[in-house]
């Protein structure tokens, strides 16, 4: 085993784990607003990649398609959360939870209905297509890429919540619904607001991963599980949770190739197990009952 | 309906049942179907141990339903006899659960939800990777003792173990036990004040839904002789979810209408793949294999407009029914729920 092909495998977990926190930080952004765990984030998800595959091969411009993805899926989100999280408010999270998983299950299958079983490759931006080499090993430029677009996204998000007056008002309201309504914020738009982020977060997380893994109906109910282990091993709500879940799955993943071959995915469903028997709330949730 | 009667009526179904599977009555299609329902009915009413009775939504069942499901083809390569084999589902399951409710020890609520999830998928990724164990993706094949070969045969003996387990489950409900794993749904708090050891009961019923799945899970894969991972991916346990919702969680018996109607519903709905006709421009034959979307909607449909399943509606239909013939002076009063307040089956925990 060389240093080469460590670091190669590093700088893959690298590029997946940023997948993971762009698409686990919508999830983990909507359940500490609402207290809801979204079934619906992966085929969000998904639709995020169809999106972006019908974007990018219609007018053949990548780019077009990562700042258009988002936004269909965003104004999907909005209806979602009118349908089946806005109603059902005076009813338990946990009725809202078993709510969300039937509207993945109809919206998967109208994928499949729309788009077929089949899977659609998609074309690396041209601008991307090359590779980089760090300590001589050449690296997918591409890959280099999503990983400076997740930091970027992961920044933007920070700044958003923290520097701004609307990121204050999302914070109060997640806080304290009840004295936010009191201070005359209109509480259902913000919860409205940021159901619609965290689900254009999950597209353009699809968006980015659909020239790697190409774009297939079960996507979405693949990525779920990663995105429900991310934000619970993190602790549920918590964002530095979720990036440092995302960066130990991923990277057990990938360097565990190395180390243990084809139960590398073993290796990393196994370490989270791990992780909730010392931590039952997730890394940053401590020991309080959920 | 007096008590009696609806022994009586449940008796008739049930001896109606059994002919009818001894027979093969309504030929392989109707005998496949009526098996499916009686060992998914086991799984569903084991299932509602954990969401109805103890308010927990548990998104790994599949996990005990699985192993129980591998335990047959597992044991049968070291000579195990069937019988063993469906005792040995019955423990692969109980000990699955029993380690998983350590883990779950400290956890409510969503929690509960993912934490289940998460764990019965670590099932499901070692099983999918450990192909000289499981089969990987192409599975095991799965026989069953000779006289046990003609699927009515099977059916029978099916009905025969469910019949025992479901008496062994109902029995459980309704003993003390049973009466303080309700207590503890309805508050933790209060029952642990009492003096009730609120962990060990919360466990104890995680682990007694965990075995009886795996008798399901053991019954299932040698009723279709095949079983792979699939049956431990988390959609399989989402099935139960909803067969067991659509049916009504708060009375014993309503996840058996949830498992009948899903079954029936699901086989009707892949038959429109033989159809010609189009709607809208869609032809209906393409939506048979999309079931799912249908079954989708509906459990949403119920979650949203009446959480006590078919059940509640049953009970409200003749609520209105019995107000309808006894005089308007006194339909004002509310339908009567199985439970005084439905709210209260799962309880917000944060």
């Amino acid at each position: 085993m060389s240093f080469q092909s460590i670091l190669n495998q590093f700088l893959l977990g690298l590029s997946t784990a940023s997948i993971y926190v762009l698409v686990s930080l919508g999830l983990t952004m909507i359940f500490g607003m609402m207290n809801v765990l979204n079934f619906t984030h992966g085929v969000l998800y998904a639709l995020g990649a169809y999106f972006g595959y019908l974007f990018a091969t219609l007018t053949g411009n990548f780019w077009l398609a990562l700042a258009a993805a988002p936004v269909c899926v965003g104004l999907i989100g909005i209806a979602i959360e009118r349908t089946a999280i806005r109603p059902l408010a005076e009813r338990s999270h946990l009725i809202q939870f078993l709510a969300t998983y039937g509207v993945a299950l109809v919206i998967e299958q109208a994928i499949r209905i729309v788009a077929g079983n089949d899977s659609y490759p998609v074309a690396l931006p041209s601008a991307f297509a090359g590779s980089v080499s760090f300590a001589s090993v050449a690296f997918p430029a591409y890959r280099v890429f999503i990983v400076a677009a997740a930091v970027l996204a992961c920044i933007a998000l920070g700044v958003l919540l923290t520097k701004t007056r609307v990121g204050a008002v999302i914070r109060a309201v997640s806080e304290d619904p009840e004295m936010a309504t009191l201070l005359r914020v209109n509480t259902g738009a913000v919860s409205t607001l940021v159901f619609a982020g965290g689900s254009a977060l999950a597209a353009l997380g699809g968006v980015l991963a659909a020239p790697i893994f190409s774009v297939y109906p079960s996507m979405g109910e693949e990525l779920i599980t990663v995105a429900f282990l991310v934000v619970t091993a993190g602790g549920l709500g918590s964002v530095r949770g979720t990036i440092l879940a995302s960066l130990i799955i991923a990277e057990a993943g990938s360097l565990g190739l190395l180390a243990v071959g084809k139960y590398s995915d073993v290796l990393a469903i196994s370490l989270m197990a791990a992780v909730f028997v010392v931590f039952p709330a997730g890394i940053f949730g401590g020991w309080r009952r959920a | 309906m007096s008590i009696n009667a609806r022994v009586a009526s449940l008796a008739i179904a049930w001896v109606a049942l059994a002919l009818g599977l001894a027979f093969e009555l309504g030929g392989a299609y109707a005998v496949s179907l009526a098996t499916e329902i009686v060992i998914l009915s086991l799984w569903a009413v084991s299932y509602n141990l954990v969401y109805g009775y103890l308010g927990e939504i548990s998104f790994g069942h599949a996990a005990f339903f699985g192993v129980g499901a591998f335990a047959v083809p597992l044991l049968a390569q070291h000579e195990w006899p069937f019988g063993l084999a469906l005792v040995g589902g019955c423990v692969f399951g109980a000990l699955f659960a029993a380690a998983m409710s350590v883990i779950l020890r400290r956890t409510r609520g969503v929690y509960y939800a993912v934490l289940t999830f998460v764990l019965a998928q670590v099932v499901y990724v070692v099983a999918i990777k450990w192909t000289d164990f499981t089969g990987g993706d192409n599975g095991l094949a799965v026989s069953r003792p000779a006289f046990l070969d003609s699927p009515g045969h099977y059916g029978l003996f099916a009905l025969a173990i469910v019949t025992l387990a479901l008496a062994a489950l109902h029995r459980a409900i309704h003993s003390p036990a049973g009466s303080v794993v309700q207590a503890i749904r309805q508050n933790e708090r209060r029952a642990t004040q009492i003096g009730y050891n609120a962990t060990v009961y919360r466990a104890l019923t995680f682990i007694i839904s965990g075995a009886f799945s795996g008798i399901a899970g053991a019954l299932y894969s040698a009723f279709i002789r095949f079983v792979s991972p699939d049956v431990l991916f988390w959609t399989f346990s989402g099935q139960v979810i909803i067969m067991t919702i659509m049916g009504g969680s708060r009375t014993f018996y309503g996840p058996l209408v949830g498992v009948a109607l899903f079954v029936v519903l699901r086989d009707l709905i892949s038959s429109w793949s033989a159809s010609s006709a189009v709607i809208a421009g869609v032809p209906v034959a393409r939506l048979g294999e999309h079931w799912p979307l249908f079954m989708g909607l509906l459990f949403f449909l119920i979650i949203v407009f009446e959480p006590g399943g078919l059940v509640g509606i049953f009970a409200r239909v003749k609520h209105a029914w019995i107000a309808g013939a006894v005089g308007a002076r006194r339909s004002a009063r509310p339908p009567r729920t199985a439970r005084s307040n439905p709210a209260s089956n799962l309880k917000e925990r944060r």
